[in-house]
């Protein structure tokens, strides 16, 4: 079967996120800063009326973080929840045959294992299929609410 | 003491709606069991609608109705107990019923009175089941009439209380029937509420009269014959005593009298009906989503316009439309805490039984409004409130006695409106906090404030873990605390506050937002940030100078007119960056409860709605505020929790203690 993944470059290896978890991809917008929240939580935006925390997914991802002004957001959801997620510049959208992604994370990536799905070989580079649900999961968060 | 004649024409649209309501209900659920006749669901809801009728007609006094959904209550019951099965014939039997009430209401609405229904029509009715199935006609009526005026005792007094069942349709409405038949059977000395209120009430459980001249078996009969009556009592009285002061009502202040009430002798006015309708809630929370789309496009428009002064005049307009349309929307949002208040007397009641105390439960304002929202949540802390004051608040009958106060101790439950608030005060006359007591406690706790006014100790109740209740009961003290209260009192953006006096009692006040959806909030400016603070917690504004700071500890203080502000100062506390303020500092002066504290910003901004938005991930990232807003110019900005400052400044008096 077919799937649709939208992907992105990030640092050195190609991402993939799930079509049908991609609401829109905007470019950068103006975000308001929220005190005291972790700093991957870049702040807050205003999409069409909503409003929506936006995370630097690089940063999530334990990739090394640098946004410049070619960043674009990319507006998520899981379940109910939505949350933007800036990415570098370029974006495609592939189909890749579900039977060709790899469920083995054993692939050494940079990127913490728990949030890949799987990985699939497209025009002879490796694409890294996203968890939204475990990137956007918090638990295992420590939360910085101490204001003092 | 003559009787007020009752004028029952005050709840006649409200039977008339409701009726309308009931007999769709049956129609339409008779339509299903015709489609299937095991429905048992909808055997089950034309019995409810049946039984509701009969209430209902029974308390206006439209015997012939009543008796009929008598007879269709029955007959249902029969088949709720598997003693017969329902056939096409009966299903037909049921529908003629239906066009009888139909017919019947008709001519209520024509003429105001329901018409006769004749013997023959009756008897038609009936034919369609079988007649073993049929019963005797309900006698309520004839019974009370029968006992009436013989053999009255002289000179004794009785004093009755009487409980409505919390199903009990228009019980204002039936208390006046009861007066009215004790008044003819007897001598009714006195009501309360009083007759005259008893119109204007909402809401009503218990009714007490003190009555003369009468037996208690009549007025047994007259109780045991009519319907909803939850129990009653009775007890020999002298007559030269007033009824306890603690139920002597002093209503007006909370309700305007209705002028409209007081010309009840022009009869036959035309009925003037309410139509309402039902609507998914759903589509209410879309249209306050539009309405709050609306709001924010108006402000930015608002402000595009102080350029254009040829749209001024147009924009003016749209601000006033919009913000009736608002405050419409608000309104359509709004329900009477009645809703939840109904269900507390009986609660009450069977918590004092259990605990074996006498409580007199007042409740007031119970026509009061709050979002509904709000509502659904406030039912769980106001039980824990109530269950409070009687397991803790209200002393044991013989520790009453013995310190002087009467027997029966009273718990009122209140609720007013003040400005964009609503206030829901628990209150009790019982033995009030042990201040002491509590002191003690927190300094074995650890906590600040030991050497505060009683005032603060007070409000340490409110702590987690805090008890100073030895035993555990069934009811109360099993470390479900307060604060769990005052948790679910904060989420919803109000506040809790206690007040006690020894041997006098205690209070406890929320005070809960009218809306959570659109609030006035004051526009702040920290270096190139700005942030929201609500309205409804400022007390002033003023402008202050650096060197007015001084510092107690870790904490910074201005003092304000001779008394001691702590102050936050928002560029520290969010990590604002930039240069911070400079010579003047704007001080925000907001109260929370009873405390006060100063938040110091760059500027102010001015006020403006402020649309609640809620982010729907990672919220716990956004506890530090009460929520976001989107501004006229489409930016996002935070609005300030008091609550989060006030926990900051008592975390410095703690590191200071």
């Amino acid at each position: 079967m077919l799937k649709q993944f939208v992907v992105f470059p990030l640092e050195d290896e190609l991402y993939g996120v799930d079509i049908h978890q991609v609401m829109r991809i905007e470019k950068m917008l103006p975000l308001t800063r929220v005190p005291n929240a972790p700093s991957f939580v870049i702040g807050v935006c205003n999409l069409r009326g909503s409003v929506i925390p936006v995370i630097d997914l690089k940063q999530r991802l334990t990739l090394p973080s640098n946004i410049d002004e070619n960043a674009k957001i990319i507006f998520v959801h899981v379940g109910k929840q939505v949350v933007g997620m800036t990415i570098d510049s370029s974006v495609d959208v592939t189909s890749i045959d579900s039977d060709e992604i790899e469920p083995s994370p054993s692939l050494v990536t940079g990127i913490d294992s728990q949030f890949i799905q799987g990985v699939a070989k497209i025009s002879n580079r490796l694409l890294i299929v996203l968890d939204m649900e475990r990137v956007l999961t918090l638990d295992q968060l420590n939360v910085l609410a101490d204001l003092d | 003491m003559t009787v007020d004649n009752i004028d029952l024409n005050t709840y006649l649209p409200i039977f008339i709606e409701e009726t309308k309501e009931n007999i769709q209900q049956i129609s339409s659920n008779l339509l299903r069991l015709e489609q299937d006749e095991n429905d048992v669901e909808a055997i089950n809801e034309i019995f409810r609608a049946a039984h509701t009728l009969k209430g209902m007609s029974a308390t206006m006094g439209y015997s012939d109705i009543s008796q009929l959904a008598h007879q269709a209550e029955n007959l249902l019951d029969e088949v709720r107990n598997n003693k017969t099965h329902i056939t096409s014939t009966m299903i037909t039997g049921f529908f003629h019923i239906v066009d009888e009430f139909e017919a019947q209401l008709n001519s209520l609405v024509e003429t105001g009175e329901p018409s006769k229904i004749s013997q023959e029509r009756y008897q038609e009715i009936l034919a369609f089941f079988s007649p073993s199935q049929v019963v005797a006609p309900l006698e309520i009526m004839e019974k009370i009439s029968e006992t009436s005026r013989e053999e009255a005792t002289e000179g004794e007094c009785f004093l009755l209380e009487i409980f409505f069942s919390r199903d009990c349709q228009l019980p204002q409405a039936r208390a006046m029937i009861i007066c009215n038949q004790l008044a003819s059977v007897g001598k009714l000395l006195e009501t309360s509420p009083s007759q005259k209120h008893l119109a204007e009430r909402d809401q009503l459980d218990k009714l007490t009269c003190r009555v003369s001249d009468i037996r208690p078996e009549q007025v047994r009969a007259l109780l045991e014959g009519g319907v909803e009556v939850d129990y009653y009592t009775i007890e020999k009285y002298n007559c030269d005593q007033e009824i306890a002061p603690q139920v002597t009502e002093e209503e007006g202040g909370f309700r305007q009298p209705q002028d409209s009430t007081d010309n009840s002798d022009s009869h036959h006015d035309p009925l003037v009906l309410r139509h309402t309708i039902r609507v998914d809630t759903e589509k209410l929370d879309q249209l306050l989503n539009l309405v709050s789309e609306l709001v924010i496009n108006k402000t930015s428009l608002l402000q595009a316009a102080t350029n254009f002064p040829l749209l001024a005049d147009g924009v003016e307009h749209l601000h006033r439309l919009t913000s009736e349309l608002q405050v419409i929307v608000m309104k359509m949002r709004m329900i009477p805490l009645e809703t939840v208040f109904n269900r507390f007397p009986r609660m009450v009641r069977d918590t004092a039984m259990a605990v074996d105390k006498l409580v007199n439960f007042e409740i007031r304002g119970a026509e009061t409004e709050l979002d509904r929202t709000i509502i659904d949540d406030i039912s769980d802390p106001l039980v824990h409130l109530l269950r409070n004051a009687i397991d803790h608040g209200i002393e044991a009958v013989d520790r009453r006695v013995s310190i002087g106060k009467p027997r029966t101790g009273t718990i009122r439950l209140e609720a007013y409106q003040t400005g964009n608030q609503v206030v829901i005060e628990v209150s009790d006359d019982g033995h009030g906090l042990d201040i002491e007591q509590i002191r003690a406690k927190s300094r074995e706790m650890g906590l600040p404030g030991v050497d505060a006014d009683a005032g603060e100790l007070a409000n340490l109740i409110f702590t987690p873990g805090f008890s100073t209740v030895e035993s555990i009961t069934d009811l109360s003290g099993r470390g479900v605390g307060l604060d769990v209260v005052k948790n679910s009192i904060e989420a919803l953006g109000g506040s809790t506050d206690v007040y006690s006096r020894p041997n006098e009692g205690t209070t406890f006040k929320i005070s809960l937002p009218l809306t959570l959806a659109i609030i006035q909030g004051l526009l702040v400016k920290c270096s190139e940030e700005i942030y929201v603070i609500p309205l409804s917690y400022i007390a002033e504004t003023g402008i202050i100078f650096p060197e007015d700071i001084q510092t107690i500890g870790q904490q910074e203080i201005v003092m304000l007119r001779g008394k001691v502000l702590p102050i936050v100062c928002l560029n520290k506390l969010l990590e604002i960056e930039g240069p911070g303020p400079t010579e003047e500092l704007s001080l925000v002066v907001v109260r929370y409860g009873e405390r006060q504290i100063g938040i110091i910003v760059d500027d102010l901004l001015g006020q403006q709605d402020i649309v609640i938005k809620n982010v729907n991930w990672g919220e716990q990232f956004f506890r530090s505020f009460l929520g976001c807003s989107i501004l006229g110019d489409g930016s996002v900005v935070m609005i300030l929790d008091i609550n989060v400052l006030l926990s900051v400044v008592r975390a410095r008096e703690v590191n200071h203690a």
